[in-house]
C-alpha cells in the first residue's frame, strides 16, 4: 500500500481532487517515474532532476535545498560533464546527488538511513537503531569528507531539529490550552467533522499534534489551527530539508517564518482567550462552516 | 531513347528558367541585423497564416510588443533554432521561479528537457514527436502555430466549454500519447479545476452574503484572502496544464482550503462580535 493513500484526507476528499496525489504516490509500484519512457535509463534516474517532480514544493523542498547547497552548486556547474553511466560509488562523482546518498550503490530502498524520517514527529536521534544509521551516514560522507567532521554535521542537524520542536511544542501547548478552555472558534461542534470522524465519532475533539492526526487538519479547522498546520508542515519541514541538505539560508528563512507563525498564534490565542460566550445566533456560524458549494460537494462526493 | 533524351533536355530547361528565381530567393534572405518590418514584409508573402496567427496572439499586443526579433533575434541565420528552446520564453515569463515556468520545469516533461536539451537538434520542426520531451514551444507553438494562445484558457472561472480548445490540445498531445490516456488526463484535469472553482465560488458567495450585513472596511481582510484564492486557482490550472503534481496539490488545493477557512474565520468572527 502506498503511504498517504490511506490518509484520512485522501479518503475524505472528492476523488477528482486527490487524483493529484496519485502521480507521486504510485512510485512504489512503478519504475518509469524515474526511469522515464522510452529510455528506461539508469543514467537519467541518477540525475537529481529525476527526483524533483515529486520532491519539490512546500513540505519537501528537496530540490531547492539540494541545488542551493555546496553539493548542488557543484552539480549545477559541472554535472553536465560527468559520466552518469557510472555506479553511485566512491570516486565516480565529484559531488553527491540525491541518489548518491539516498540510493548508494544502486539500493532502491531510499529511506533506510533516514534518522528523522519525514520530520513530522520528534524522534530520539540517539536510539541504538539510529546510532547504526548514523554510522552508515558517516561512512558514506567519508567517501569525500573527514569522518569526525561528518559526525559533527549530523549533530548540528539534531540541534536544529531540537530547536524546531521547541517552537512547535510552544504552539501546540497554546492550542491545547485553548481547546481545554473551549476557546477554539469555531469549535469542533460548530464545524464539519474531522475526516473519518463521521464513522467513528464517539469522541469529537480538535486534532492538535502529530499523534492526534494533525496531518489531515488543513481544512474544516479554525484559522489558528491551520496556522499551526502551516508552521508544522511547511516551516518545520522547510527547515528540516535545509538542515539535512546543507542549505543554511533555507534553515534561517524557515526558522524566521516559524517565529513569525508563533507570534501570530500567540496574538490570535490572546484574542480567543478573551472572547466571551457567543451570543450570536449559533445557526449563522454553523451555516458558514457547513454550507457552501465546495463544502457540501465534499460531504456528498467523497 | 528519344523520349528519355527529351526528358532530360526538358529538365535542364526548367532548371535554367527556375534558377534565377531560386537565386533571387536566396539573395532575398537579408544578412546582418534585421528589424521586425523586414521579417513581416517577406514572411507575410511566404506564410501569411503565420503572421496572421501572431497578430491574433497576445504577443502582438504586449507592451512593448513581443515581435519576431524578440524571440528569433536580429540575425536571420538559424533564427528558428534560436527561438525554440525554453530559455527564450522563460526570459519574459517571469524567470525560473514564476509559477508558469516552475510548474513546467518541475514537471516530467520539463525535467527530461533540462537533461536532454543540449542533445536535441533544434532545427527540427515542433511536431511529430521530433523531441523526446516537449519544451514550451513544442506545445504552445505546435507546428509553428504562432498563436501562442491556442491551448490556453481565457477565463479560469469558466468551464472548458467556453474555450473550445480541446481539439488543439489533443492534436499536440497525440504526437506522443495515446488518445485514451489524453482523454483521461483532460477529464481528470477539468474535474480537478472545477473543484478548485467550487472553492473560489464558495469564498466569493460568503463575502457577498456578508456584504449585506457588514461594511467594506470590515470585509477588507476577507477580500484580501480572495485575491490569494485567484493565485491558487491559477496554480491548479498551471498544475493541470503542465502536469505538475506539486502545483495541482501543494500550491493549489490545500492552499485554497486554507484561504476558504480563513474567509470563514474572518466572517464568523464578525458575526460573533456583532452580537456581543
Amino acid at each position: 500500500m502506498e503511504r498517504a493513500l490511506d490518509a484520512k484526507h485522501f479518503v475524505d476528499k472528492p476523488k477528482a481532487e486527490v487524483t493529484a496525489c496519485l502521480q507521486c504516490h504510485s512510485v512504489a509500484t512503478k519504475c518509469d517515474s524515474c526511469h522515464s519512457r522510452h529510455k528506461f535509463s539508469a543514467a537519467e534516474a541518477r540525475r537529481p532532476e529525476a527526483c524533483i517532480t515529486c520532491h519539490s514544493g512546500p513540505p519537501h523542498p528537496d530540490d531547492e535545498t539540494y541545488f542551493n547547497s555546496a553539493h548542488g552548486q557543484l552539480y549545477l556547474k559541472e554535472g553536465e560533464n560527468w559520466d552518469w553511466s557510472k555506479p553511485l560509488k566512491k570516486g565516480n562523482y565529484s559531488a553527491p546527488t540525491c541518489a548518491y546518498c539516498h540510493m548508494d550503490e544502486g539500493k532502491h530502498q531510499v529511506a533506510d538511513k533516514s534518522i528523522w524520517k519525514f520530520g513530522l514527529k520528534e524522534i530520539n536521534p540517539l536510539t541504538s537503531g539510529n546510532e547504526i544509521k548514523r554510522k552508515k551516514w558517516v561512512k558514506l560522507c567519508a567517501d569525500c569528507h573527514d569522518e569526525k567532521w561528518s559526525a559533527e554535521q549530523l549533530k548540528v542537524m539534531d540541534k536544529e531539529r531540537k530547536k524546531t520542536w521547541e517552537k512547535l511544542y510552544q504552539a501546540e501547548k497554546i492550542l491545547k490550552d485553548l481547546r481545554t478552555r473551549k476557546k477554539l472558534f469555531p469549535s469542533v461542534e460548530q464545524r464539519p467533522p474531522y475526516p473519518g470522524d463521521e464513522d467513528d465519532n464517539l469522541i469529537k475533539f480538535e486534532r492538535i499534534g502529530f499523534f492526534e492526526g494533525q496531518a489531515s487538519a488543513f481544512y474544516n479547522v479554525s484559522p489558528i489551527e491551520r496556522d499551526y498546520f502551516d508552521m508544522w508542515y511547511f516551516g518545520n519541514l522547510g527547515a528540516y530539508k535545509g538542515s539535512a541538505h546543507g542549505d543554511n539560508s533555507f534553515v534561517k528563512k524557515w526558522h524566521e517564518s516559524m517565529d513569525e507563525n508563533l507570534k501570530d498564534i500567540k496574538i490570535k490565542a490572546e484574542k480567543l482567550q478573551q472572547s466571551g460566550k457567543i451570543k450570536a445566533d449559533t445557526k449563522i456560524i454553523k451555516d458558514i462552516w457547513h454550507k457552501g458549494e465546495y463544502t457540501e460537494f465534499n460531504r456528498e462526493n467523497n | 531513347m528519344m523520349i528519355k533524351r527529351f526528358r532530360s533536355y526538358f529538365l535542364v530547361c526548367i532548371l535554367s528558367v527556375l534558377s534565377p528565381l531560386l537565386h533571387a530567393d536566396k539573395q532575398a534572405i537579408p544578412s546582418g541585423n534585421i528589424d521586425n518590418k523586414t521579417c513581416i514584409n517577406c514572411h507575410g508573402k511566404i506564410n501569411p497564416q503565420l503572421i496572421k496567427n501572431w497578430k491574433t496572439s497576445t504577443h502582438a499586443s504586449t507592451q512593448p510588443v513581443t515581435d519576431c526579433i524578440s524571440c528569433h533575434g536580429k540575425i536571420h541565420n538559424n533564427s528558428a533554432a534560436t527561438a525554440r528552446p525554453d530559455k527564450t520564453c522563460i526570459a519574459c515569463h517571469g524567470g525560473d521561479k514564476s509559477p508558469v515556468v516552475h510548474s513546467y520545469t518541475s514537471s516530467k516533461h520539463g525535467i527530461i528537457m533540462r537533461l536532454e536539451k543540449n542533445t536535441y537538434d533544434w532545427q527540427q520542426p515542433l511536431a511529430q514527436a521530433n523531441y523526446r520531451a516537449p519544451g514550451c514551444s513544442y506545445c504552445h507553438m505546435h507546428d509553428s502555430n504562432h498563436n501562442i494562445n491556442s491551448l490556453s484558457r481565457h477565463s479560469l472561472m469558466e468551464s472548458k466549454a467556453a474555450d473550445n480548445n480541446e481539439t488543439a490540445i489533443r492534436s499536440v498531445c497525440q504526437d506522443c500519447h495515446a488518445p485514451r490516456y489524453i482523454t483521461r488526463l483532460l477529464v481528470n484535469g477539468e474535474n480537478m479545476l472545477e473543484i478548485a472553482r467550487k472553492k473560489v465560488r464558495e469564498g466569493n458567495n460568503l463575502i457577498e452574503q456578508a456584504s449585506l450585513v457588514f461594511s467594506e472596511s470590515e470585509l477588507k481582510p476577507a477580500r484580501q484572502v480572495m485575491e490569494k484564492m485567484q493565485h491558487h486557482l491559477k496554480n491548479v490550472y498551471l498544475g493541470v496544464g503542465h502536469q505538475s503534481p506539486d502545483y495541482q496539490w501543494w500550491h493549489g488545493h490545500p492552499a485554497l482550503d486554507g484561504d476558504l477557512l480563513n474567509i470563514k474565520g474572518i466572517i464568523s468572527e464578525l458575526y460573533r462580535n456583532r452580537s456581543e
